[in-house]
């Protein structure tokens, strides 16, 4: 059942510095979780716990990351590789930097289907082209023979998506897929990651502290704080009825700021209400 | 046709301002070349000869009008005559670069086989044990002046081991020893410049990126991060290649290998003002050349500067 990645009481240090404490959540397919935090909260190394990248001094001290049934965590290097961009594949903040300066777009594809048996060419150029065209990527010929470069933050950005995609992965993991983009870039990429979403089922977990971006695309959010999930549920929950302090600090921020405006909170919130009402006379009927 | 006008014109004005900038630094230093000149053999000459001899070799006109003289002959191809030889300055120069080419090209070559794999070697397995030697080797002998570690293999090769000449003679035999000492200096500072490059490149964020395809890291080491490196490394050889050709006074001292930077340690002794303008512009146009080599080194290996064009 490779239908849910699930982090079960997770602990992560780099060297004997704790990072991650207890993060206990799940992503279904079909679903888009957010996680919300503050810089340096550990969302990052969440992501990189799930590839299996941490850097050097980085390890699960307890606790494991579950793909399906398969213990993530425990795997080997050359297992590991094989979920990677297959099964489970990631997106940047900076997509860009993504990419090897001075090799082609069509290189990286030909080589990360290649680390996946795929060596058709001729197919996989296809595969990609189809998604080009899905995500509103025209002249998708002269963006494969391009290096990262020459393209927009925004357009590079739908491409480092597209080659996320291109083997219809289990999984998406997004790390701050919009911060580094213009308000229109990031609209496009936040549409695109809900059109994966219905179109592929795609599960996507995306960490971020655009509170703006969140509550537009997840369905479900957890919030991070020093390493730990202080609160977590359905989005609409989550932002109108915070229960934690940091959480409802963080929300009160972002109105300050105009993240989230007062009157779409408040639509969404009465929304939730109606929903939540639903919900518990849809249960005591049963 | 404009871009090689640009050179040209580049080229130009670059050894014009060098040529101003030595002929100015040569004639602050103190001490006469006439005097100098008259004192060679152990003469004391009287002050009615010395100020024939400064007028004889122009060095009583003022500065400016001597360096329009020394120009206009450059620009006619004449070099000028050398104080010290009474010889054209060409003559001492060509044979000096030839020799000095003999000395640069094999220390380069062999500069590059033991640094470029070493390096890597250091950037592959970093900080594990060999990475840990290797640098402790290198740090070492970067410590160590070139001259000891030159009069050190002089003592072993020829007086201990009585292999190889003590003076090179210009000799073949006699190159081993410089070569020896050229490829040791440069290599141990190549080797970390190849590790540090490498080092930075595996940091890079496009790694990571590459990684979360599932691509190997044998690929990504030789088809991404070496080819990303190249351009710095190249840059570094040009380097490397540039100082040896530059003649390196003190290895060639050592040896007696009658290279450039022998010569022009002469030429600075004796103050033979046209000797010493004719290396700087040699070496001027030796660095020009190799970093133009350079430049389009950069535009066929980095898109980016290509793709900028």
């Amino acid at each position: 059942m490779k239908d849910v990645l699930k982090f079960e009481h997770l602990y992560v240090n780099y060297g004997k510095k704790e990072i991650l404490k207890d993060i206990d959540f799940t992503v279904r397919k079909g679903e888009i979780v957010g996680i919300a935090g503050e810089s340096g909260c550990g969302k990052s190394t969440l992501l990189r716990t799930v590839t299996g990248l941490l850097e050097n001094t980085g390890h699960v001290v307890s606790g494991h990351v579950l793909y399906g049934d398969r213990i993530l965590d425990t795997m080997t290097d050359s297992d590991y590789r094989q979920l990677r961009g297959m099964k489970i594949s990631m997106i940047f903040q900076d997509a860009i930097s993504s990419f090897c300066p001075v090799i082609k777009i069509k290189r990286h594809l030909y080589d990360m289907a290649a680390a996946h048996g795929k060596s058709d060419k001729a197919d996989v150029r296809k595969q990609i082209l189809n998604i080009f065209k899905r995500l509103n990527l025209s002249d998708g010929e002269r963006i494969l023979n391009s290096y990262a470069f020459e393209l927009s933050g925004g357009m590079c950005q739908r491409v480092s998506i597209a080659m996320a995609m291109v083997f219809k992965p289990d999984f998406l993991l997004a790390d701050e897929p919009t911060s580094a983009l213009d308000v229109t870039a990031a609209a496009q990429v936040a549409d695109e990651l809900m059109k994966l979403r219905d179109t592929f089922e795609t599960g996507i977990l995306v960490v971020s502290h655009d509170i703006k971006l969140l509550s537009a695309i997840t369905d479900r959010i957890g919030v991070m704080s020093q390493g730990r999930l202080v609160e977590s549920g359905r989005t609409e929950t989550v932002l109108c009825n915070s229960k934690h302090s940091y959480t409802k600090k963080m929300m009160e921020d972002a109105a300050l700021l105009n993240a989230l405006p007062m009157k779409q909170m408040k639509t969404r919130c009465a929304m939730d209400s109606d929903q939540e009402n639903t919900e518990l006379n849809n249960q005591r009927n049963r | 046709m404009r871009y090689v006008l640009k050179k040209i014109f580049e080229v130009c004005f670059i050894l014009l301002g060098i040529s101003v900038i030595s002929f100015c630094l040569v004639h602050l230093a103190p001490g006469d070349a006439a005097e100098i000149m008259l004192r060679q053999g152990g003469r004391i000459p009287t002050e009615e000869a010395v100020t024939a001899a400064r007028i004889k070799m122009g060095l009583d006109k003022p500065l400016y009008v001597q360096y329009l003289v020394w120009l206009r002959g450059v620009l006619h191809g004449d070099f000028g005559t050398s104080y010290s030889t009474g010889r054209p300055v060409l003559e001492s120069l060509i044979p000096a670069i030839k020799r000095t080419f003999q000395l640069a090209w094999r220390s380069f070559l062999l500069t590059v086989v033991i640094s470029i794999p070493v390096g890597l070697l250091c950037a592959v397995f970093q900080d594990r044990m060999a990475d840990k030697i290797i640098r402790f080797v290198t740090y070492v002998l970067s410590a160590v002046p070139v001259f000891v570690i030159g009069i050190g293999i002089l003592y072993l090769f020829s007086v201990k081991l009585r292999w190889l000449p003590a003076i090179s003679n210009n000799s073949r035999n006699g190159l081993v020893m410089p070569v020896m000492v050229m490829t040791m200096s440069m290599s141990v500072w190549m080797i970390r410049q190849v590790r540090t490059i490498i080092a930075e490149k595996k940091r890079e964020s496009y790694v990571y990126g590459l990684r979360s395809k599932g691509i190997s890291e044998l690929r990504i080491f030789f088809c991404y991060i070496l080819k990303d490196a190249l351009i710095p490394i190249l840059t570094s050889l040009g380097i490397c290649f540039g100082s040896m050709m530059a003649g390196t006074a003190l290895v060639e001292n050592i040896f007696s290998w009658s290279g450039l930077g022998k010569s022009v340690l002469t030429a600075i002794n004796a103050r033979d003002y046209p000797l010493i303008q004719g290396f700087v512009l040699w070496i001027g146009l030796i660095y020009y050349g190799i970093n133009l080599i350079l430049d389009f080194s950069y535009y066929i290996a980095d898109p980016r500067i290509k793709k900028g064009d």
